[in-house]
């Protein structure tokens, strides 16, 4: 966790955005520490770019608050914030070199030539492009690209970096090797970074914290790998890793653990749960990995509809007879029709009341 | 709010051209159908008051035959124009490699040239013993030189050779933005060119074809240098009309009347055009 | 397929051709007939000879400089307020943005003739109302140049400022500059090319607008258009056509030199 004592580095405070009738960003807050990397995570449209955007001064959130270093910066325009910003498509002046795109920001300073010669050099040294300087943006390729937008945005010393789906444009490959680059670079110059992405994996790999938006709201802050293993909503439980998100009510509560009721499936079975009464309708969260099969204690029975081999695994899809589908893993193969028992620990189903 | 400081200088920015032509021509404008009001006393006056009597005279069986043959000559020429320049066009967007551009140089340098310059070419061209006659002669189509100037036909030849590289111009990124696949796809079900053309780039065309011929038609209604030099006098169109009515019988008035109306019918044209672009955009791809 | 298409392409190349032809024609006679030493009637000429070129009198030089002196002038004037015009236009969504297109855009619309003749009514009543003579001035025809070539230069740069992504100007204004510094290092550079094409279509259509002119020059400021026109209506001599070429030459030139950022431009202005 981020330490509390000191000093935030933003402080973003119910920001609401609005275009026209339609609200983009709705009440959000959010806090990051200094040095910190933050993900936004979310589908298309979720409001995440729009609330990136809101930090940098291009959008202005109505209402809202954003401090940043203790500085109320909400009504700055963007060239007062000293914000570095890596576009989706790197927005490289294709007109300037690579030295003067990555100079760009401190010549707006009124820097001298040489500190300007000196900042790209040393700059073209940490994304590892030395001798760069008088290429044009034309001449590289996408992943050269996107190591000069990152040097730009870092070069003119920013109190933040924004970095819009960054990754976005590359082919697999070359965006793993980037995911590392970019985390190896964070940490060389300590930056504090607020990442956008709608991939889950790039955010869990990357991040100290994330933040997964839906529908204009942050729905969870937290460390990749308690957001995995304890997602508060169903939404989470199902775009962050996949799970099996079903429909259930909640019948008993005690101290050996809690019992719900799948809707359609006759039989109570096993869930871990915070305190909520009974009687409480929700969704229960199993993940495919959590998914056991065989006789021995099942729960319910379902048939084997269909199965991927993978690999180091088979993804199983079951359907159970009133129609509840889900997913499982498995090593051995099995059967198409085959009928198959289902059960889960209850430490590794969670009950979510929303 | 930084908002609206960024709205208030773009306002500016919008403000600066838009008032420079509101002053001069919105202002000429307002003076120009105000002076279409008054009534006319002859010679370069006019009367104190009122009147809709220019109107009135423009619905003259003289004027309107005018109107009506002008029109008439505009829908010849911007037939012809279509038919000379899609063909040609279709070539240098998707057949032609390096002689392509150089037709597109052609194109840009004659849709560039001065009507009077050219108007001078197609007169000397078709003057009696000019290369047409001659060349008429020559194939043994004629026994005696003929009258090819001052009349219909040089005037039609002359807006034509007008109008085609502003078809080319148009028509040419129209053609050059359908997608190859198409007709190799077409192809390989076993299509022919033709047929290839007639069902696939025709129809995917059309959107710059309509937009082309109703642009075409409506600058054609307002010509006035191309018809002064080729028609010598002989086809009155409704520019040579006004430019009558102001210069020799200076009966500015009616002459700003004449003008309010060909204002009128041209820039119908020009809306009805792009109401249609639009709207066959919005059926393409809903 | 080629062996299927063979007579396809014969009949295009035809057609290409012949209309190559039809669009030369005319000029390649404008230029035969102002170095011929026979009349204008006999073509093709049989003696060379320079002659008409010596033979032009000094008035239609001193026109063809103020043609192209005004040309110039109204369409650097029509570049500046019409690219800040698409600037607002395309950067902003302004609540009478539609309007303010329409009225740029109608001077072009309009046909030239009534326009002309609308200025000369304004200044008609200009100087009978306050005296400023403007009609027959510099000032005069530069106004009324200036109002025809806007529509020019803001077709092609607002269909390039459409065209083109706002993040270049965002990340100018994101690394610390403002507004000025970002237009003149940044959005310039981009839209620079086409600015000079809209600067290039206004500059040859203001070099050439007789009906525009016709009524506003004046003997005190000369047009060659108009001086063209009117001695071409009256009487065909080489010298004529020696003028003529000369026009000719410099249209061309001028296409040639523009001519990659000309098409650039075209296709630009079909994807949006």
């Amino acid at each position: 966790m981020a330490p509390l004592t000191a000093q935030p580095m933003l402080q973003i405070s119910n920001v609401s955005v609005r275009f026209g009738e339609a609200v983009a960003v709705n009440d959000v807050s959010l806090t990051v520490a200094a040095g910190e990397f933050v993900s936004l995570l979310g589908p298309s449209g979720c409001g995440k770019t729009t609330l990136l955007r809101s930090i940098a001064g291009y959008v202005f959130p109505e209402p809202g608050k954003v401090v940043v270093n203790g500085r109320d910066i909400t009504d700055l325009p963007p060239q007062a914030r000293r914000i570095g910003m890596v576009f989706q498509n790197y927005a490289l002046f294709p007109h300037l070199s690579v030295g003067e795109n990555i100079g760009f920001g401190m010549a707006m300073q009124r820097r001298s030539a040489s500190e300007i010669a000196a900042r790209v050099r040393e700059m073209l040294e940490v994304v590892r492009l030395p001798g760069f300087e008088k290429r044009r943006p034309g001449q590289l390729s996408g992943g050269q690209q996107q190591r000069v937008a990152l040097a730009r945005a870092l070069a003119f010393e920013p109190q933040l970096l924004l970095l819009d789906e960054p990754l976005g444009a590359l082919d697999l490959q070359l965006r793993e090797s980037m995911q590392l680059e970019i985390k190896r670079i964070q940490r060389a110059t300590g930056v504090t970074t607020i990442f956008v992405t709608h991939d889950q994996g790039e955010a869990l790999a990357m991040s100290d914290r994330v933040a997964v938006l839906n529908a204009g709201r942050i729905e969870q802050v937290d460390e990749p790998r308690r957001l995995y293993a304890d997602p508060a909503t169903a939404f989470v439980a199902d775009f962050v890793g996949r799970s099996n998100v079903m429909a259930a009510e909640l019948v008993a509560n005690g101290n050996e653990g809690a019992e719900v009721r799948l809707a359609n499936v006759d039989r109570a079975v096993p869930a871990r749960c915070s305190t909520i009464g009974p009687g409480q309708r929700g969704w229960l969260s199993v993940r495919p990995e959590h998914v056991h099969l065989g006789a021995e204690g099942a729960f319910f029975e379902a048939a084997v509809e269909g199965a991927l081999f993978l690999g180091t695994h088979s993804l199983v899809t079951l359907r159970h007879g009133s129609g509840l589908r889900l997913n499982a893993h498995s090593t051995r193969s099995w059967r198409l029709g085959e009928t198959v028992g289902v059960r889960w620990s209850a430490e590794n189903a969670k009950f979510l009341d929303s | 709010m930084k908002v609206s400081r960024n709205r208030r200088a773009a306002g500016l920015l919008l403000a600066v051209p838009v008032g420079f032509v509101l002053i001069t021509f919105g202002s000429a404008l307002i003076l120009f159908l105000l002076e279409s009001l008054h009534p006319s006393t002859g010679m370069g006056s006019s009367g104190e008051g009122f009147t809709l009597e220019n109107y009135g005279r423009l619905l003259d069986s003289y004027f309107f035959e005018v109107l009506v043959r002008t029109a008439l000559i505009s829908l010849v020429v911007t037939a012809l124009s279509l038919v000379v320049a899609y063909p040609f066009a279709l070539y240098v967007a998707r057949y032609a490699g390096r002689f392509g551009t150089i037709c597109l140089v052609v194109v840009l340098a004659s849709h560039g040239m001065s009507l009077v310059v050219r108007a001078l070419g197609w007169i000397s061209i078709l003057t009696e013993g000019g290369p047409a006659n001659q060349a008429l002669l020559a194939l043994g189509l004629i026994s005696h030189p003929i009258r090819l100037l001052d009349g219909n036909f040089a005037l039609v030849v002359g807006l034509v050779h007008g109008f085609v590289p502003l078809f080319v111009l148009i028509l040419y990124p129209v053609l050059h933005a359908i997608d190859p696949a198409f007709e190799r796809a077409a192809e390989g079900l076993g299509a022919s060119r033709m047929t290839v053309i007639r069902k696939i780039i025709w129809p995917l065309s059309l959107p710059g074809v309509v937009a082309a011929s109703l642009l075409c038609f409506a600058i054609c209604m307002g010509v006035y240098t191309t018809t002064a030099l080729l028609a010598g006098g002989r086809v009155t169109t409704f520019p040579i009309l006004v430019q009558q009515q102001i210069s020799v019988v200076m009966n500015y008035p009616f002459g700003a009347a004449m003008a309010m109306a060909l204002l009128v019918v041209v820039m119908g044209m020009t809306w009805a055009g792009s109401a249609c672009a639009r709207w066959y955009a919005a059926i393409a791809n809903p | 397929m080629k062996r299927r298409s063979s007579s396809f392409d014969l009949v295009i190349f035809a057609i290409v051709a012949t209309t190559l032809v039809f669009l030369l024609a005319p000029l390649v006679v404008v230029v035969m007939n102002s170095i011929g030493r026979a009349g204008i009637a006999s073509f093709p000429p049989r003696e060379l000879t320079f002659e008409s070129y010596y033979a032009i009198p000094s008035r239609w030089l001193t026109a063809l400089v103020d043609s192209v002196w005004l040309g110039i002038a109204a369409a650097g004037l029509a570049a500046a307020l019409a690219t800040s015009a698409a600037l607002a236009l395309s950067r902003t969504r302004l609540r009478h943005g539609g309007i303010a297109l329409v009225l740029l855009r109608t001077p072009l619309q309009a046909p030239s003739l009534v326009v002309g003749i609308a200025f000369l009514q304004l200044y008609v009543w200009l100087s009978a109302s306050s005296g400023v003579p403007l009609r027959g001035s510099f000032v005069g025809l530069l106004l009324a140049h200036t109002v025809v070539s806007i529509p020019s230069v803001l077709a092609v740069v607002l269909a390039r400022l459409n065209a083109m992504d706002s993040q270049y100007e965002e990340a100018a204004y994101g690394l610390g500059a403002g507004p000025v510094r970002t237009f003149f290092r940044v959005t310039l550079p981009l839209i620079g090319p086409a600015v000079l094409s809209g600067v290039y279509f206004a500059f040859l259509l203001s070099l050439d607008n007789v009906p525009l002119s016709l009524f506003l020059a004046s003997s005190s400021f000369p047009l060659l258009p108009i001086e063209l026109f009117t001695s071409a209506s009256f009487d065909l001599t080489r010298t004529l056509y020696a003028v003529a070429t000369i026009v000719c030459v410099l249209t061309t030139v001028l296409t040639t030199v523009a001519f990659r950022r000309l098409t650039a431009t075209l296709v630009t202005a079909a994807q949006v």
